[in-house]
């Protein structure tokens, strides 16, 4: 039974994980292309949830296979909500490009709340529901009393987040563009004068966040089935912190905190208590700050000289 | 005559009233190395940052002239300058991308012809046959250079851990990946010992002989001003005091004054 029960949270951990680290690579690569902690990013999950749950809902409307809605809500999430989060940049944080560090900040807490705010207004305050999308799954160990389950869609979310991460991490290391980004996070004037366009390098690292924190909408809305325009907060802030643990900047880092944080707060829960797991990942955010503010695969700040 | 390559017309900056460069016209040739000379706060930098569109020079014009287009420099600005109007410039203080290895450090210089080839990263991600083709031309470029300076061994190591005079020619062939017109480099020389001070002479006379790329170079260290300048102008208080070959410049009684200051 032990074993079992075990067993359970820690599935029920990593596919919590990879939905945090998804929204967790969306605040690292900000953070390391212009240094600012963008508090928007949880709204911008929130946003893609919601496009998401729109677009089950019309696609329920029709009979499309399963497999190719699946593939066309996670294509409509992607493309919607990097728009959202394109314009957010563009509107809100690129004209205090050159203002002090402090500024882009508060800006972001500002477009935090005329997210949360808009989609309030525009879907309504109560909770929406989506009936679940994926049904079935495994069973194990069911002699010991405990009967583990693994779902279709645990399966669904931590093969996707997989395939997306894979597909990133090759991005950023391989590509031209990878290349232009961490130019980018290491010094602009001279970026700029490589000829590379850091304006629209900046927007493209907003693009990729925001549609990598669509995707992780789109997973919690199939996972949870419910979903309201306050949800963006509290993801927002744990996948903060799992950002902080992997050690902000860092894209693997970011991977690694989002599933520590999932599996620190599924076995809080499973162990100690439920009613505290928000407790258990504010609880190392603080003790990681205190005694690790690189995190784990975090680069010490280098002095420039 | 050789067609100008730079020509700088009644260049002004002020900063409020502080007057950094003062009605300033020089220019500068295709094949050759203009020094740009003078005591410290002569405004030569303040030159570089008006080329570079740093700064917005208050009057005056700058033209850079390609083999059949005249371009006004003031129109170009941020990565524009180097994208479009084909100038490159290094910095006082060593600017290479640290935590990059000496290889990336070339190929972020040829970033804009390997983002057209990768079809905005969606067919790099894919190693499209064009892309691969792009990107091998470019590693070749990056080979070619980094064996000029004899640092193809250390292609894959951080730009950072080179040793300073390695860094300092990396960031110059850097600045060529772009494949400029006019390289602009501002004081490459200072912290080097007489050694790597040789070697850069003689880079920068590759440069200058093989590929025809015009440098305006500012110079405190006049063992290599003087043996490599084609052309010196020299500012103080931002006022061109003399221009002339280095030999006639050593010579020149305003230059050894503004140095030196006068026999009271």
């Amino acid at each position: 039974m032990d074993t079992a029960y075990f067993l359970q949270q820690l599935i029920n951990g990593l596919t919590l994980g990879s939905v945090y680290g998804l929204i967790a690579i969306g605040y690292t690569m900000v953070y390391g292309i212009i240094g600012m902690i963008n508090f928007a990013h949880g709204d911008i999950f929130m946003v893609g949830a919601f496009i998401a749950l729109i677009s089950f809902i019309l696609f329920a409307l029709t009979s499309i296979a399963l497999p190719i809605v699946l593939l066309l809500t996670l294509l409509i999430a992607m493309v919607f909500t990097a728009c959202y989060g394109w314009t957010v940049e563009k509107l809100a944080y690129k004209p205090l490009r050159k203002s002090f560090r402090l500024a882009p900040l508060i800006s972001a807490l500002g477009m935090s709340i005329v997210l949360q705010n808009y989609v309030q207004a525009a879907q309504g305050a109560r909770i929406k529901t989506l009936q679940p999308v994926i049904q079935g799954g495994f069973t194990f160990m069911e002699d010991t009393g405990f009967t583990v389950s693994l779902s279709y869609l645990q399966i669904f979310i931590v093969l996707v987040t997989i395939i997306l991460m894979a597909i990133f991490t090759l991005l950023i290391t391989k590509t031209a563009l990878g290349r232009a980004q961490r130019a980018c996070e290491q010094d602009r004037t001279m970026t700029a004068l490589m000829g590379i366009n850091v304006d629209r390098t900046i927007s493209i690292t907003f693009i990729i966040g925001s549609s990598l924190a669509s995707v992780a909408g789109m997973m919690f809305v199939m996972y949870y089935g419910v979903i309201d325009f306050y949800i963006g907060f509290l993801a927002g802030i744990k996948a903060f912190t799992a950002a902080v643990l992997g050690g902000i900047g860092s894209v693997p880092g970011a991977m690694l905190g989002g599933l520590l944080i999932g599996l620190i707060e599924v076995f809080w829960s499973g162990y100690i208590s439920i009613e505290y797991k928000d407790i258990a990942a504010f609880t190392v955010l603080v003790v990681v700050l205190i005694f690790f503010p690189t995190g784990f695969l975090g680069k010490p700040d280098i002095e420039k000289v | 005559m050789s067609q100008k390559l730079l020509d700088v017309e009644n260049l002004t900056m002020k900063f409020g009233g502080l007057v950094a460069i003062d009605n300033l016209s020089f220019s500068a040739d295709k094949d050759k190395i203009t020094s740009i000379i003078g005591p410290n706060g002569a405004g030569k930098t303040t030159v570089f940052n008006c080329l570079t569109g740093f700064y917005k020079a208050t009057a005056g014009s700058m033209f850079l002239n390609k083999e059949n287009e005249r371009l006004n420099l003031k129109k170009f600005s941020d990565f524009k300058v180097a994208q479009k109007a084909g100038v490159a410039r290094t910095f006082q203080n060593i600017r290479l991308f640290p935590q990059m290895s000496v290889l990336e450090n070339l190929l972020v210089a040829q970033h804009n012809k390997l983002m057209d080839a990768s079809g905005f990263t969606i067919l790099g991600l894919f190693n499209s046959p064009s892309f691969v083709k792009k990107e091998k031309e470019a590693i070749e470029i990056s080979k070619y250079w980094l064996d000029i300076i004899g640092l193809t061994h250390r292609a894959d190591d951080d730009a950072g851990d080179l040793p300073y005079g390695d860094q300092r020619k990396l960031e110059i062939v850097r600045a060529m990946c772009i494949n400029p017109h006019l390289l602009c480099l501002d004081e490459p020389a200072a912290g080097l010992n007489a050694k790597e001070s040789a070697e850069l002479n003689k880079l920068l006379l590759f440069i200058k002989n093989e590929k025809k790329t015009g440098i305006l170079l500012i110079e405190h260290d006049m063992s290599v001003v003087m043996e490599i300048s084609d052309h010196v102008v020299v500012l103080n208080y931002g006022k061109k005091i003399f221009q002339g070959s280095s030999k006639e410049t050593k010579n020149s009684p305003e230059v050894i004054e503004a140095y030196l200051g006068t026999e009271e």
